[in-house]
């Protein structure tokens, strides 16, 4: 397997491409708009393919130590099965928050919502600039 | 509805199956800018119950099966249209292809209107007229009589908005294709601090400079109310503020005391009812209805069953959300707790 340049390099390349080939070539109004999208969801992708491994990995260690759960190693790195286990963990934090917030339990409701900070952080580093692109 | 070459065509058959004669259509050509729908504008003349009628119209249908962004019904929105055009500066409904029978997609004919979208008139022309502009178009939306709406229009099913709203963030976090902690956070918080009642109304559940136009007069046009639902009419101006902060310019924040004055004044409601903390409270709520239509796509397409750009693409606006909505309820708590005013 070949891995350089690596996945988020090469969807850089192609979004830059689009962008400065394949765009002034266009004149379709809906196909320009479609292609707007497409360079703003590749410069995400190349950013979260990067990344989202790691920092799924991460979350689920972070809010499993929060809520007093036990924290087993993650081996299998595939990305579907990683998935499922941050959704799993994402669940639990769900849940504690409605039951810090039936019990006003002030204190747990301020650890709860660090964890949900921490998720908007690496977000927002995903989404970079949000670009309404075919909006009127 | 993009093939220009079988449209007029088919346009023709509609206008005739609604009783029109002497038809012609011509200048059939896609617009964009629909966002969830596909639109084209033509220009047509006709006889209809012995007037004869000329000029641009907007055809306005759904996308493919799969490809739709949002599911919404055009029956439903034909209806609303008919409705609220008495009341408001929209332009009005005309023809329905209530099955896409004739269009070949699910489409109704609305009245083409000669204004321009409101961000590049705003560039032109400077912003400082609209917040009036947008208190009296609001007020004028959120007071049409309940009764005068379709009956089709979902009403809250607990009997108050407030409720159905919240739990809608509840049932979207639990139905979406992973769990989603920030949306049972916010349902939380919003639980935990309502603000006073109001009576309910018509909400257009989309209301943002993307759905208005600026006509000739400088008065805002609205469009697109394939979304509206009845509920609480302050959905709508915290929608309004959310949509701003992803595209600016706020025209609340523009002159929030003018805006707040008139549109208190139009509706009858009070200063504890209508404020800038309680429009931040429903600049979370309020984005509810497309947030969970959008994460209902976002989910089929999870699960394999569509797929599309658009749905990608809107699947990151969540991302948006979810900071300014973790921003907001940061905010007002300050406020609610005494830290600021």
């Amino acid at each position: 397997m070949l891995t350089q340049p690596t996945t988020d390099k090469i969807l850089l390349a192609i979004a830059d491409d689009l962008n400065a080939i394949v765009l002034p070539a266009v004149d379709d109004e809906q196909a320009k708009v479609l292609l707007g999208q497409i360079d703003q969801l590749l410069r995400r992708l190349s950013r979260r393919s990067a990344t989202e491994i790691a920092w799924m990995v991460e979350e689920i260690h972070a809010i499993n130590e929060t809520l007093g759960r036990e924290s087993k190693e993650i081996t299998n790195l595939l990305l579907a099965d990683v998935a499922e286990q941050y959704s799993e963990v994402s669940g639990a934090l769900g849940d504690a928050i409605d039951e810090a917030f039936a019990n006003n339990d002030e204190a747990m409701i301020g650890k709860l919502k660090n964890l949900l900070t921490l998720r908007i952080e690496k977000e927002q580093e995903i989404l970079g600039q949000l670009d309404l692109v075919g909006r009127g | 509805m993009q093939d220009p070459s079988v449209m007029p065509e088919k346009i023709v058959a509609l206008l005739e199956a609604n009783g029109a004669s002497d038809i012609t259509v011509s200048g059939y050509e896609p617009m964009t800018g629909g966002y969830s729908r596909l639109m084209a504008r033509f220009e047509a003349s006709f006889s209809i119950d012995g007037n004869q009628e000329s000029g641009s119209y907007v055809l306005r249908g759904d996308p493919p099966e799969g490809q739709a962004i949002i599911e919404t019904n055009r029956s439903q929105e034909f209806a609303v249209i008919q409705a609220v055009s008495p009341f408001l500066n929209t332009p009005a409904a005309r023809f329905l292809d209530a099955d896409g029978g004739i269009i070949g997609t699910p489409a109704l004919i609305i009245d083409f209107t000669e204004a321009e979208s409101t961000l590049p008139w705003i560039e032109k022309n400077g912003a400082s007229s609209l917040p009036l502009k947008l208190a009296e178009l609001s007020g004028a939306m959120h007071t049409i009589p309940v009764e005068k709406l379709p009956d089709v229009l979902s009403k809250p099913v607990s009997g108050d908005p407030l409720t159905d709203q919240i739990l809608m963030w509840k049932q979207t976090a639990i139905n979406h294709a992973e769990h989603l902690p920030i949306f049972r956070y916010v349902a939380a918080w919003l639980d935990a601090n309502r603000p006073p009642s109001v009576p309910v109304s018509l909400v257009h559940h989309d209301f943002s400079t993307a759905n208005m136009m600026v006509d000739g007069n400088g008065d805002l046009v609205v469009i697109d109310f394939e979304l509206a639902t009845i509920g609480d009419p302050r959905e709508d101006l915290g929608y309004f503020k959310a949509y701003a902060q992803a595209a600016p310019p706020d025209l609340i924040d523009e002159n929030p005391e003018i805006f707040l004055n008139r549109y208190r004044e139009v509706t009858g409601f009070t200063e504890e009812q209508v404020n800038p903390v309680v429009m931040t409270y429903f600049l979370v709520l309020g984005v509810i209805g497309v947030v969970s239509q959008i994460s209902n796509s976002g989910s089929a397409m999870a699960r394999g069953e569509t797929s599309s750009t658009g749905i990608a693409f809107n699947l990151d606006n969540l991302l948006f959300g979810q900071a300014a909505w973790m921003t907001a309820t940061e905010a007002l708590e300050k406020v609610l707790d005494g830290e600021v005013k």
